[in-house]
Formats: C-alpha cells, structure tokens, sequence
C-alpha cells in the first residue's frame, strides 16, 4: 500500500473542495489508516464512530430498499462531518466547515474514493 | 504572481460576460458558478439580490460570529438586527461572495429560472455592473500588494518574529487561528470576517515576516511500518476439536474452576412471588 499516494489523494481533496478542513481514513472496524487532521481532532476516536455511523447507515440502506450505501452526513451548527464507504473494508471521514459546499464534495469525493480503494486493497 | 493574476482574469471574464449577457438582463433566477469554490448569483429582474459562495461565509455566519444573533435560533433572532443593519450585513456578504469565486477558479456559469429561497436577501438590489466594479476594485487592490496570495490556496502559519510583536485585534485573530492548516478563506470562516480583510490582512502579514506560507500538510498514520493491503476476513473455520488428555479428562476448564463457574452460568433467575 503506498502510503505517499494515499495521502496525496487526501490532500487533494482539501485542495479541491473550499471547505474541507480535515480528512481521515480508517478500515470498517475503526481502526484508523491515515490522518490529515488538525491536532485538536481525536482521530481515533472519530474513527470509531465512524465506524458505527457506516454501519447503522448502511443497514438502514439496506432496510429501506435504496440500492447500493453511499455515504452519511452529519450536519451541525458549526460545519458538517461526512463519512463515505470505501469499497466494503474501509471509509473515509472528511469535516467540512459552514460554507462547504456538500454536492461539489460528493461530486469530487467518488473518483477519489475509487482511487483509494485500490490503493488499500491493491497487493 | 503572474499564474494567480491570469487565472483570475479568465474568471473574472467568465462572470463579467454571464452577467451582462443579454439573457441576464431583467431575467429573474439563479446564475450557477461551477468551479473551486463556486456559487450562486440571485437575480431578480435583473437586479442581484444575494451571492451565495462557498469561499466566503454567508450572512448568518456574519451575524453569528458577531455576536449579533444566537446559534440555537438564528432565523428567529435575525428580525431582532434590523432591517438597515441586515442589508449591510446581505450586502458585504454578496460582495465578499463574488469576490472569493473570482479568486478561485470558474469553469462555467449558468443562467437558469429556478428561484430559491435566500436567507438574507438585501432590501435593494444591486445592478451587475455595479457588483463587477467592486469585485475589480478588491483584486486590483490585492495585485497591488508586494505579496498578492489566493484566498484558497496558500496556507499560512505564524512566525518566530508574530510572537515578540503586538497586534491589532485583526492581526491577532489571524495569528491564534494560523495553524499552518488553513488558507485565507478558512481563516475568514473561523474568525467571522470578510474573505477579502483576512486576504489582504493575511498578505500585509506574509510581506512583514510575521506569516509565512506553508508548503504542504503533514498526514499522519498510527504506526511506522508500511501500510498492510486490506483483506476481507476469511470464512470461519470449523472450531477446532479439544485434545483428550492422558488422564481422560476432555474438558478445558480445571475443576476447580468448574465448580466456581458453572452453577453461576446457569442459575435461574428468581421468580418474583405473586
């Protein structure tokens, strides 16, 4: 797995999208991969309940029937936090401040999300 | 700086010609900027009555920052501001909005008839033209600075020589939320303040040796070694059958144990009497 490339497609993500302030990578049991975050962030535990966020969401996906999981957001005051599937084995978290624009994030996070996924399962 | 000044300039074309094409005039919908950061221009027969950016903070984040209105309930405390003071408010919103999607990078804009609701529109709009002129105005007034940055791109981070200075309240702001992490525009959002005061703060800083711009952030991974490729967990196997010991005895708990263990794994729960 390389590791410079995976944090280049994080950090092109920040660079993209006007808004994204921090991004992290973690597998679906929560453990985390790869942190682009700012030290105030406690990674591993955002990690972890990430994790639990995927995994409600995506059975409740299932539940109602729509097809195949996305991704999750959570809006708050203060900016919003969205937790994207990564393939079946991983997620990534990315926080975005007020003024992020959701639609150009989702827009720009699937090809990104493709590319990590073959980076993380790649031999 | 010539690479920001072109770039710019193709942006700023980009937006002139969509306003003042003959569709925009009169025309009463939305003008999408698609780009880095985007936006969206509110017209009202032909007059803009609010710019919405993701490069600059809206209205509401004006207000709340402030301390103007409060966060539990800002649509409710917002008639408590006054009309006067919310079409400033609307206004400086609508200008930093323009000028914050022509710093960044327009790739195309769109006129459509949607009408969507606006938060804070201003009480009178203001005329394309009008709103060109200012959005000019603030980047000639950038590229004359000896150190023009983008608002979007370059990160920054205090000095050595920012720590044995004192600042003005801006430049202290400025200086607490540098981390090294955040760009202009991200340092407007967190401060409360226009995108271009902080841009042009932020390059008087940079030009004085008390911000420096920084190269890259640092990505962190919990441990040292490389990374291991992802695998799905393998089927579960069958549980493996226990040895028999030589004494016969198969079980894999000692007696002791067994004693202390056993009658409390399977005691029956109490029946309440009725």
């Amino acid at each position: 797995m390389n590791r410079d490339v995976l944090a280049a497609e994080l950090n092109g993500l920040r660079e993209r999208v006007a808004g994204v302030t921090d991004t992290l990578l973690a597998a679906n049991d929560g453990l985390l991969i790869m942190a682009d975050t700012s030290d105030d962030i406690d990674a591993e535990g955002i990690c972890a309940l990430a994790a639990a966020d995927l995994g409600i969401a995506r059975r409740t996906s299932e539940v109602a029937g729509h097809g195949a999981f996305r991704q999750t957001v959570v809006y708050s005051s203060g900016g919003c936090l969205a937790v994207y599937a990564v393939g079946t084995l991983a997620l990534m978290v990315v926080f975005g401040d007020e003024g992020l624009n959701v639609t150009r994030l989702h827009q720009e996070s699937q090809p990104a999300i493709e590319r990590i996924n073959s980076i993380l399962t790649a031999a | 700086m010539t690479t920001l000044r072109s770039s710019t300039q193709l942006s700023f074309d980009l937006l002139a010609g969509a306003l003042t094409a003959r569709e925009a005039a009169r025309a009463t919908g939305t003008l999408h900027i698609t780009g880095n950061p985007g936006g969206r221009i509110h017209l009202r027969n032909g007059w803009i009555i609010s710019v919405e950016s993701a490069g600059a903070p809206g209205p509401d984040t004006l207000l709340l920052r402030s301390g103007r209105i409060s966060e539990s309930a800002a649509a409710a405390s917002r008639e408590n501001v006054g009309t006067t003071a919310l079409h400033v408010v609307a206004m400086m919103a609508t200008q930093d909005a323009a000028f914050s999607a022509v710093a960044g990078e327009i790739e195309e804009c769109v006129l459509t008839g949607d009408v969507h609701d606006v938060a804070v529109p201003m009480s009178t709009g203001v005329e394309p033209v009008r709103l060109l002129q200012e959005t000019s105005r603030r980047l000639t007034s950038l590229y004359a600075l000896p150190c023009p940055l983008s608002p979007h791109r370059e990160r920054v981070a205090p000095t050595r020589e920012a720590e044995l200075r004192e600042h003005s309240a801006v430049r202290a702001d400025v200086l607490t939320h540098a981390t090294g992490r955040r760009c202009a525009r991200d340092l407007a959002f967190v401060c409360g303040r226009s995108v271009y005061s902080v841009t042009i703060e932020v390059c008087r800083m940079v030009g004085e040796g008390l911000l420096m711009v920084v190269p890259g952030t640092t990505v962190t991974t919990p441990a040292a070694e490389p990374l291991m490729p992802l695998r799905p967990r393998n089927p579960q196997r069958p549980a493996p059958v226990p040895e028999t010991g030589a004494d016969g005895d198969d079980e894999p708990l000692p007696r002791s144990l067994r004693r202390q263990l056993l009658p409390k794994l399977f005691r029956q729960p109490e029946r309440k009497q009725l």
